[in-house]
């Protein structure tokens, strides 16, 4: 974008002093052009160094807010970064009043140098840098304090402490912290940690799409940490210990009632907020039991559902109740709610539509055709019988088709996957990949169906396209393109698709007010998840966005029970200063694969998962990680480097000049 | 479990190059760990061996090849090939900067400070020699916490090093610490900013590297001033190390030192702060002789000239089975050796006992007949071995503390699993894996099924899958069932649950030498050795032994008690005990001793049982005096004299000799020294064990050996005793503050515990109006105590637990003879 300066990772973009429409362009940032619809943002201070929009800003005053909250954000558990931060924060004042010298410039150069070197987490050893930066580019700025004379400009500095993993995290969660627990070893307080973000420890610690290791500074030094299965073993933990889950001491403080339609991760997570509020909260849920996607979805193997039950159990027992086998649409509706007094509506419905492939014969109810997500469901809920199939076919290659491949290995079959591009474009986890092969599953890539062929009403093969990679599209993988007269058939007796899934809103037709998008997802206010139409109504998870993943689902939920409790308290809905922080902070990008690490040695490698019997891994549902021992657990969080940053912009009032 | 590499892969070696020189070591070791194994010195600050390092000194830095900043050795774990630095410019100027950061605004108080001269950061000062400061911020205001009991802890001192977090998370299991505040600000506070209400183990004050965290149970002294003696605890049967530090014959404080002993640094409140026992105002100054209501003073020959007169005129005339001896279970095996050889040589008397050995003969002098290898004591080092641990009957954080803190340690760096059982709603922190509430009485049907689950589908079975599935099970058991009036079916049946699952069993023993007594022949059975007094061969042994001939003895175990009542037992000596207040209807046996001719008692302070006695022959503690302990484990281990007596007390085996010596015994002992020789020379046991042998680690014992096959036991339940009118259950042991009279004789316990506390459920509580805290009466057919209520979840309803040793409160006065527990009642006072 074009700015007025800019050292953000390194590189030096100085455009002051030069006309606007010759400025030079710096591509290695991304910020908003304003803070919010009231106010402008003209500077941003972070781990990555200094950045300049355009004026106003004082970067003195800047440097001296951002050493501030770099004080207020030390945890003072080491003593440079807790000391050194401060007496930054007090030469600067020094400086801003004035009363500064030339030699306090050397003395704060010192300073960043000797805490950016020895801090023990990041808020020491990134903080220091930026402020560096400033004394290194904008001297006349000091020189103007210091000589006397320069006013301080009185601008607002809003900020946020983070981690690269916490900001790649859409729940927010504080993942130093609980690792950090675990490996003081108090994992009852890490679990409490994690459920100040979310109250699914459980199925985030077995099944996230775990960003936040796609975005672990650990990984520049040798590998991520295993943060996903280490939420998992403070779950299992308590599970496993004579412990009483905490209780809730706000447990129906409060009058109103609201409605979460759906108990799936997204309405159990929103339940879960809202309760913690004193709210009397009610879950209608459609199936016979909580957890949606991961109810259904996600096999026994990975997610096993006694253990699933129990962590629904615990928000029951925070005070929300739930209630089974109730279609909301039909059993129950908006009208018949409000009448019972709800007062607001959480929509967390999923998607659980199984996308059709647009081939030839998939609407014709051959025997041995199944959507994917489907006969998911009906085998993990054990709702009939499946006949042995001898080769079963999968379609697609995300982890609906990995959970639906690595299924049918459980249940003898021969499995092969059919995907349109290569084994490096599959969108499924990596981890999933190389399971499914350890179990047996085969491969068929740059295959794209065309047709099912049965026999008698039985599936007996599958006509497909031989594809070949193409240009890049917008997700930036290789666009499969296909070759002419490759058709061919793969002969098998079972096919499921697994392309995607589609949501079921059909209870939204009750009120023609809530728009709905051309892919069916109801339309609400992507700040607050509001329905800008019907004002009690708000959505979260995969109905609104389409199908994402789980831990986006529980994110979302997160911000809509924060909005739920502003819009009951007759409040403004609207994000805190802090959140249009964390968002600006995704924004700039919290990770950067290329830093190098100065005081990391290289080589402390991951822990590995312990993993079930290998029989019982290829005949059973018989969950297949074991999960972390104690040691092994407090080894691996030891591996954490704890990099926490402080990100802060400089904000005018008024959208700025 | 398939191949976890973590675990496997530990054992594998790592070579790198340190200071220049190749070392190899163990994969997963941290980079300070090699070097100390190497010799190299790296400084610290806030690393302790003991506890989980967390690097927030910055102190221990070192460079490592490919690392431009430096990397924290503390943390860091040696990689093949790495080459590290450890004393290079950079890091050298980089740890006097450390050292002036936390040396902004560190308070001058180096003159009046506590820990001036064992100070960490005194000491890092120097040799790092910061003789400037660069770094200057606004200072900030003065702040001491006064109001944490026995604690202190001044901010401004404080180096955020985290030990005392640490040290009561990991190891006392309390958690009482955190952070509090961010930045320059912060400072340590409770959990929620109340004041102090805790174990008051004083860990927090041990580990602190400054002043920041005091106690105020200290005479003022400089740390060079003091001398240092390496003593064992005398406050329970663990056996912990102590280092007794000593200013003009004063103590001036204990302390302990990590690495040293059993106890690897740690105590609890009795053995740090239960230091003014040792000096109190309430120790016995000189002889006194109370005959005929009159109470008088007199020197030391009259008062031995007048117990041995005494005695030896009662055996004359009633021969030898009219006199007996009560012994205490704080006598050192010295102590205890002379005292069975002066009255088994010198008066051919035999009736010697301890009260645990009244109480239950199977689990003292009957131990190795009963159970051979299979008895109950086994090293804590079985601890790192055992699969999970199980804790039955025992209350692992209130009655050996210091093993809680070893079971602690073990289970965070192996991961160990802990089961309760008992009759009460124990706790322990880390939780156990689970937990099972049995009624007081259902003991054996219990542990039987334990060692069986079947197919049962209940939480027992649950419980005993879990101990099949973990294997080599370490129970730990407590002194309720050593009390219990089934004990003998709860230990055979217990004993058959480890035998099953080739696990251990490890017996919570009442005192500092309750096995040490038992070693030496406290018993009328046995002589040291556990050689029965009527086996030709054994008296042969001591025969030559001792270069004498002994009359014939013969083993007399009836009831002591009831031979005083009965005037068969005419002459008493009570050496260290208090029966009226540590035994089952302490009244009664008050009431039978009163009845003797002739009671001398030999005590350190005074207690119901001394106002009752014609002589009163005043002892040393341990600090006072040199001698062995054996412990738990069955350990011993020596302890030397810290200070001379302040008053007119002597050690017991003197008091001992000196009566042998009336009673015509010829060979006498220079020194405590002398004896050790003579027990290791007469008892298999302990052979080859020396004061300067057992001075290290001390010796496990030698033990008798042969197991009998299986265990038998009979799974009934004992009968339930409470009754319409005393409708409750109670339990009696002891708190962490209390045991007996060498607590109550600490300003500091008192201080921190003042009364008799009855443990009660709200259900009780709330029928009988009584609230936590309410002054009441506790009621048994035998008579009635005062106490104070504390109403807490840990007594199930119908069940209380009183904790005993007040003998202004002596709870077990309110038992039967016979059985663990009264039936009593509780009502508001």
């Amino acid at each position: 974008m074009k700015l007025l300066f800019s050292s953000w990772l390194g590189t030096t973009i100085d455009n002051r002093g030069k006309e606007a429409d010759s400025w030079e362009d710096c591509p290695g940032v991304k910020l908003p052009e304003s803070f919010d619809n009231k106010r402008g943002m003209t500077a941003f201070i972070g781990w990555g160094g200094v950045v300049v929009l355009k004026e106003p800003y004082d970067i003195v005053e800047m440097a001296y807010s951002y050493a501030k909250a770099l004080q207020a954000s030390s945890c003072a558990k080491c003593f440079p970064c807790r000391v050194g931060t401060k007496v930054m924060e007090d030469l600067l004042l020094k400086i801003l009043e004035g009363k500064g010298s030339a030699e306090d410039l050397t003395r704060l150069e010192v300073l960043c140098k000797t805490v950016t070197d020895n801090s023990k987490c990041g808020i020491g050893q990134l903080g220091p840098g930026p402020i560096a930066d400033t004394l290194d580019f904008f001297k006349e700025d000091y020189q103007g304090y210091i000589s006397g004379g320069k006013k301080r400009a009185n601008l607002h500095y809003p900020y946020k402490m983070t981690a690269p993993c916490t900001s790649a995290c859409p729940t927010g969660m504080d993942i130093p912290l609980y690792i950090e627990q675990i490996k003081e070893e108090d994992p009852l307080g890490s679990l409490k940690t994690i459920r100040q973000a979310s109250p699914m420890a459980n199925s985030l610690g077995r099944a996230c799409f775990h960003p936040c290791e796609n975005n672990c500074r650990r990984a520049n030094v040798e590998k991520s940490l295993a943060i996903c299965k280490l939420k998992r073993f403070a779950w299992d933990w308590e599970d496993q210990h004579d412990v009483q889950p905490p209780a809730n001491p706000n447990m129906h403080a409060r009058q109103e009632k609201v409605a979460v339609i759906g108990g799936g991760p997204a309405g159990i997570s929103c339940a879960y907020y809202l309760a913690l509020h004193g709210y009397r909260v009610t879950v209608f849920e459609k199936l016979k039991g909580a957890g949606g996607a991961v109810f259904t979805g996600i096999p026994q193997y990975r997610v096993p559902n006694e253990i699933l039950e129990r962590e629904w159990r615990y928000v029951e027992s925070l005070g929300v109740e739930f209630k089974f086998g109730v279609q909301f649409g039909k059993d129950e509706t908006f009208k018949s709610l409000r009448g019972q007094g709800y007062k607001a509506f959480f929509l967390g419905t999923g998607g659980d539509l199984s996308k059709s492939m647009g081939v030839e014969g998939e609407d014709k109810g051959y025997e041995g055709f199944y959507p994917g997500i489907e006969i998911l469901r009906k085998i993990k809920l054990k709702e009939e019988d499946i006949p042995k199939r001898k080769h079963a076919l999968v379609v697609g290659g995300g982890n609906t088709a990995m959970d639906c491949a690595r299924t049918f290995r459980r249940l003898g079959s021969k499995v092969t996957v059919v995907y349109r591009r290569t084994a490096k474009e599959l969108p499924c986890d990596p981890h999933e990949y190389a399971e499914s092969l350890d179990e047996g599953v085969e491969y068929m890539f740059l295959e794209a169906p065309t047709k099912i062929i049965s026999k008698d009403g039985k599936v007996v093969g599958l006509e497909s396209r031989k594809m070949e990679l193409g240009e890049p599209d917008a997700s930036g993988r290789r666009r499969p393109v296909p070759v002419e007269g490759s058709e061919h058939v793969i002969e098998c007796d079972c096919i499921m698709s697994a392309i995607g899934q589609d949501c079921d809103i059909f209870y939204l037709k009750e009120d023609p007010n809530i728009k709905i998008t051309k892919w069916d997802n109801p339309v609400v206010d992507e700040q607050t998840l509001q329905s800008q139409e019907v004002k009690d109504v708000f959505a979260g998870g995969d109905c609104m966005t389409g199908p994402a993943t789980l831990v986006d689902a529980v994110g979302q939920a997160r911000l809509a029970a924060q909005s739920i409790h502003q819009f009951l308290r007759g409040e403004e809905v609207r994000l805190s200063d802090e959140q249009i922080m964390e968002k600006v902070i995704r924004k700039i990008g919290a990770y950067d694969k290329k830093e190098v690490i100065p005081n990391y040695p290289k080589g402390w490698e991951r822990q590995p998962m312990p993993i079930c019997d290998p029989d019982l891994k290829q005949n059973s549902f018989t969950e297949v990680e074991l999960g972390y021992t104690q040691t092994q657990a407090m080894e691996e969080a030891s591996r954490c480097m704890r990099c926490y940053i402080v990100g802060m912009a400089c904000v005018t009032n008024g959208a700025g000049s | 479990m398939t191949n976890p590499a973590a675990t496997t892969e530990k054992s594998a070696t790592v070579k790198l190059v340190l200071d220049g020189k190749n070392v190899e070591a163990r994969k997963g070791e941290t980079i300070l760990e090699v070097a100390t194994a190497n010799g190299v010195h790296i400084p610290t600050l806030c690393y302790m061996k003991k506890l989980n390092p967390i690097g927030s000194c910055r102190v221990c830095s070192v460079e490592v090849e490919g690392n431009s900043g430096p990397v924290m050795s503390c943390v860091t774990p040696v990689v093949d090939g790495m080459q590290v630095r450890t004393d290079t410019d950079l890091i050298k100027r980089y740890r006097q900067q450390m050292i002036r950061f936390i040396l902004v605004n560190h308070p001058l108080d180096c003159p009046v400070c506590e820990r001036s001269g064992e100070c960490s950061l005194q000491n890092r000062t120097m040799e790092f020699n910061v003789a400037d400061q660069l770094f200057f911020t606004t200072d900030h205001e003065r702040e001491k916490v006064v109001d944490w009991g026995v604690i202190r802890y001044d901010r401004n001192l404080c180096v955020m090093c985290e030990r005392c977090v640490r040290v009561c998370h990991e190891i006392q299991g309390v958690s009482a610490y955190r952070i509090d505040g961010t930045g320059i600000k912060a400072k340590i506070n409770t959990q929620d900013g109340s004041p102090l209400d805790c174990d008051f183990c004083g860990q927090c004050v041990a580990v602190c590297p400054v002043g920041a965290l005091n106690s105020g149970v200290v005479l003022p002294a400089r740390s060079w001033e003091v001398q240092r003696t390496r003593s064992i605890c005398s406050h329970c049967a663990v056996g912990c190390a102590l280092s007794v530090e000593t200013k003009t014959n004063m103590v001036a404080r204990i302390s302990s030192v990590d690495g040293v002993g059993v106890n690897d640094g740690n105590l609890c409140s009795r053995g740090r702060f239960g230091v003014q026992a040792y000096q109190s105002k309430g120790r016995l100054a000189a002889p006194e002789s109370r005959f005929n209501g009159e109470s008088r003073t007199l020197s030391w020959d009259a008062a031995l000239d007048e117990t041995a007169n005494r005695l030896k005129a009662i055996v004359e005339k009633h021969g030898p089975d009219s006199v007996a001896v009560i012994a205490g279970e704080r006598l050192t095996n010295e102590d205890a050796y002379i005292l069975q050889k002066v009255f088994r040589a010198g008066l051919a008397a035999n009736r010697i006992d301890t009260l645990s050995n009244i109480r239950n003969r199977k689990l003292n002098s009957g131990l190795f007949g009963a159970y051979g290898a299979s008895a109950p004591l086994v090293p804590y080092s079985t601890m790192e071995k055992a699969g999970c641990f199980l804790s039955f009957g025992c209350d692992m954080e209130k009655e050996n503390p210091v093993i809680a803190n070893m079971a602690r340690v073990v289970m965070r760096d192996k991961g160990t699993g802990l089961y309760i059982a008992n009759s009460r709603n124990v706790g322990f922190m880390p939780d156990p894996k689970a937990r099972i509430r049995y009624e007081y009485g259902a003991e054996v049907e219990l542990a039987a099924k334990l060692a069986d689950p079947a197919s049962a589908k209940d939480a027992v079975a649950d419980m005993a899958r879990a101990l099949v599935g973990h294997g080599s099970p370490l129970i730990f058991i407590g002194k309720e069932i050593h009390d219990h009036p089934n004990s003998e079916n709860i230990m055979a049946a217990l004993t058959a649950l480890a035998s099953k699952l080739n696990g251990w069993t490890l017996l919570y023993r009442e005192y500092a030498n309750t096995q040490g007594t038992n070693d030496m022949g406290l018993s009328p059975a046995n002589f040291p050795g556990y050689a029965r007094v009527d086996d030709k061969e054994a008296v042969a042994h001591f025969e030559s032994k001792w270069g004498l001939e002994l009359d014939p003895l013969f083993v007399r175990e009836e009831d002591i008690f009831a031979d005083l009542e009965s005037g068969k037992i005419k002459g008493l000596l009570v050496a260290g005990a208090d029966p009226a207040t540590h035994f089952p209807n302490g009244g009664a046996a008050l009431a039978a001793m009163a009845k003797a001719e002739f009671l001398a008692v030999v005590d350190s302070f005074r207690t119901p049982t001394t106002e009752i006695a014609h002589l009163i022959l005043p002892s040393c503690v341990s600090v006072e005096k040199d001698g062995t302990y054996t412990n738990n484990e069955g350990r011993a281990q020596a302890f030397s004299r810290a200070v001379t007596p302040t008053t007119d007390s002597r050690p017991e085996w003197r008091i001992f000799q000196e009566l042998g010596q009336r009673f015509g015994l010829v060979r006498t002992y220079s020194a405590t020294a002398k004896i050790t020789e003579e027990i290791a020379d007469a008892v298999k046991a302990y052979e080859g064990f020396t004061m300067a042998r057992l001075a290290g680690e001390g010796g496990l014992a030698a033990y008798p050996g042969a197991a009998p096959s299986g265990f038998k036991f009979d799974k009934a339940h004992t009968k339930d005793i409470r009754t319409k009118e005393y409708p409750m259950l109670l339990l009696t042991g002891n708190s962490l503050f209390h045991l007996d009279s060498l607590s109550r004789a600490s300003d500091a316990l008192n201080g921190i515990e003042p009364h008799a506390l009855v443990e009660i459920s709200a259900e009780d509580a709330k029928e009988a109006g009584i609230i936590d805290g309410a002054e009441v009466a506790v009621e048994s057919a035998l008579g009635s105590v005062m106490a104070v209520a504390r109403v807490d979840g840990r007594s199930p309803r119908g069940v209380a637990y009183m904790v005993k040793g007040f003998e202004n409160a002596p709870a077990l006065r309110l038992v039967e003879r016979g059985q663990g527990a009264a039936a009593a009642r509780i009502r508001k006072a």
